[in-house]
């Protein structure tokens, strides 16, 4: 509302400045408060990591005991290497027996296993193995083509083996939508000491 | 003729009373007078701030709605000045502000009007001197009609149609028109609440006790008025439409200016406005809707019940104190 002041304008304008003034100066201090909180706070995080950095750098008593520990049984150990990597290696093999009793229930419902053969295929170069690998052959009588399909598969992921083809198949006749099914899984064996060129 | 002191505390979204006093003291000095009571009244209490705005009324204040042809325009500032030593008379000289008032249809939209407030320089160096003494700094003076307004735009709120005040003080009254936030009309009224109380005092065979003053007096009256309404109405007729028809001249003024605008509402400020049956005399005059202003009741502040019971005296130091805010 316009009014008619005797005083003059500027009088009531520093008024209202001066109202403004305390506003003005509390909104200031908390925004110094915050920056204060917030700088804080950023000093108390570089210290925690700058303490964590320092423990990292001290030796650890327990950890150096930890390696004397396992050094002396590394020492100990070492002179049965030869036996012990030969351990490594047959361990490392393929283990049969647990895979020929599953073999049936990965075959299903719609499959009678007839056959398992196992054999090593080596590849060599004069003297030297270049590669081996471990054979297994599946012969298996088939109902219906959905099992004929899915089985490669299936047994390739019970399995484990790298790779699996069909190296056979008969058809039945005195069984009708039956077939007879070779299937050829191969997986690669880790070298021996004697195998390749790098020994 | 009483003095008020009032400050607020919060702000637009919850204002309370923080301290009020009030003072009555009469004549020259009553400004040192009035400082004297409120000095006594605040004592124990902290005044918070040092900046005051200040409000005066009465034989030392004038106003004059002063209309100007174009072709006078040049001379306005001499107009007005002439207009405001005729007003007052004071020896230490007499100051003056003027306001357009907003130029208007129709035949009369030629013509401009000015709203002259003049003011003694001795009223104002007493006013600026009482402030001193109370410790505070004095950061604008204003004829009381103004924060009488402004209280009432602030409780009044938004509104399309304009709507009147009028101010029946002890001495002097003054009719006012608002429209859309602004005074569009102001001017004295003859009558005033003296009159209105020596009548209502011969209806009802009192004498006026005269050691009894300002709102002291109308709380007397209030209480030997009752069983006396029908005798009141009937005394205050005359006093009533004389009113009346000097407001009704204003507004056919301010329609005709104003493309018919007609009156929403009247509130009644000051002495006069709480005396017994006024409020119904005038409205039953008027044939306008009129209530006594209760502006801290409808702003809904938080207000000792000293105030609240005659919240049309302090009307103008709310007006004051929500200056710069309302």
């Amino acid at each position: 509302m316009k009014t008619a002041d005797f005083f003059s304008a500027e009088a009531f304008a520093g008024h209202l400045e001066r109202r403004r003034t305390p506003s003005r100066l509390a909104l200031l201090s908390i925004w110094s408060l915050l920056i204060l909180a917030a700088t804080f706070g950023l000093e108390w995080e570089v210290n925690g990591q700058e303490l964590e950095a320092q423990r990292a750098l001290t030796p650890n008593a327990e950890a150096q005991q930890a390696r004397a520990e396992m050094d002396s049984v590394f020492a100990d150990m070492n002179p049965y290497v030869k036996q012990l990597d030969a351990l490594a290696v047959h361990l490392s093999m393929p283990q049969a027996a647990a895979l020929l009793q599953a073999l049936p229930s990965y075959l299903g419902p719609d499959a009678t296993l007839e056959e398992v053969d196992w054999h090593h295929a080596v590849e060599r170069r004069g003297l030297t193995v270049l590669n081996r690998e471990l054979v297994l052959e599946i012969t298996a009588i088939v109902r219906g083509e959905q099992a004929l399909l899915s089985l490669p598969k299936t047994l390739q992921e019970a399995t484990g083996f790298a790779s699996v083809k069909i190296t056979r198949t008969e058809v039945l006749a005195e069984l009708e939508d039956h077939v007879r099914v070779q299937w050829q899984l191969r997986r690669p064996l880790p070298k021996t000491q004697n195998q390749g060129p790098q020994s | 003729m009483e003095s008020r002191l009032l400050q607020l505390a919060g702000g637009p979204g919850g204002w309370k009373v923080h301290l009020s006093a009030a003072a009555h003291a009469e004549g020259g000095l009553r400004q040192p007078k009035a400082v004297e009571s409120f000095a006594e009244a605040l004592k124990g209490k902290k005044i918070k701030g040092k900046d005051a705005v200040l409000a005066t009324s009465g034989h030392s204040s004038a106003v004059n709605l002063v209309p100007l042809d174009p072709h006078h325009r040049s001379r306005l500032q001499q107009t007005l000045q002439e207009t405001a030593l005729r007003s007052i008379d004071d020896a230490e000289g007499v100051a003056y502000r003027y306001l357009p008032l907003a130029s208007g249809s129709g035949e009369q939209s030629q013509r401009e009007e000015f709203l002259l407030l003049s003011l003694g320089q001795t009223e104002i160096r007493r006013c600026t001197e009482a402030s001193d003494l109370l410790g505070l700094r004095p950061v604008g003076l204003e004829n009381s009609a103004f924060p009488i307004a402004r209280a009432l735009a602030a409780s009044h709120g938004e509104s399309e149609d304009p709507w009147g005040f009028l101010h029946i003080g002890f001495a002097s009254s003054l009719f006012g028109i608002v429209h859309q936030g602004e005074i569009r009309f102001l001017k004295p009224m003859q009558s005033n609440g003296e009159t209105w109380l020596n009548t209502i005092a011969a209806c009802i065979n009192e004498e006026e006790d005269q050691s009894q003053v300002g709102s002291q007096a109308v709380l007397t009256m209030q209480r030997q008025a009752v069983g006396h309404a029908v005798q009141i109405m009937h005394a205050l007729r005359l006093e009533a439409e004389a009113l009346a028809q000097e407001i009704r001249a204003c507004l056919r003024h301010f329609s005709a200016r104003h493309k018919g605008a007609r009156l929403e509402s009247v509130f009644l400020t000051g002495f006069g406005a709480a005396l017994p049956e006024v409020e119904t005399a005038i409205g039953n005059a008027l044939a306008i809707p009129t209530a006594v202003a209760k502006p801290f009741s409808a702003l809904g502040m938080d207000t000792p019940p000293e105030i609240l019971a005659e919240e049309h005296l302090w009307c103008a130091p709310l007006g004051l104190a929500l200056r710069g805010a309302a």
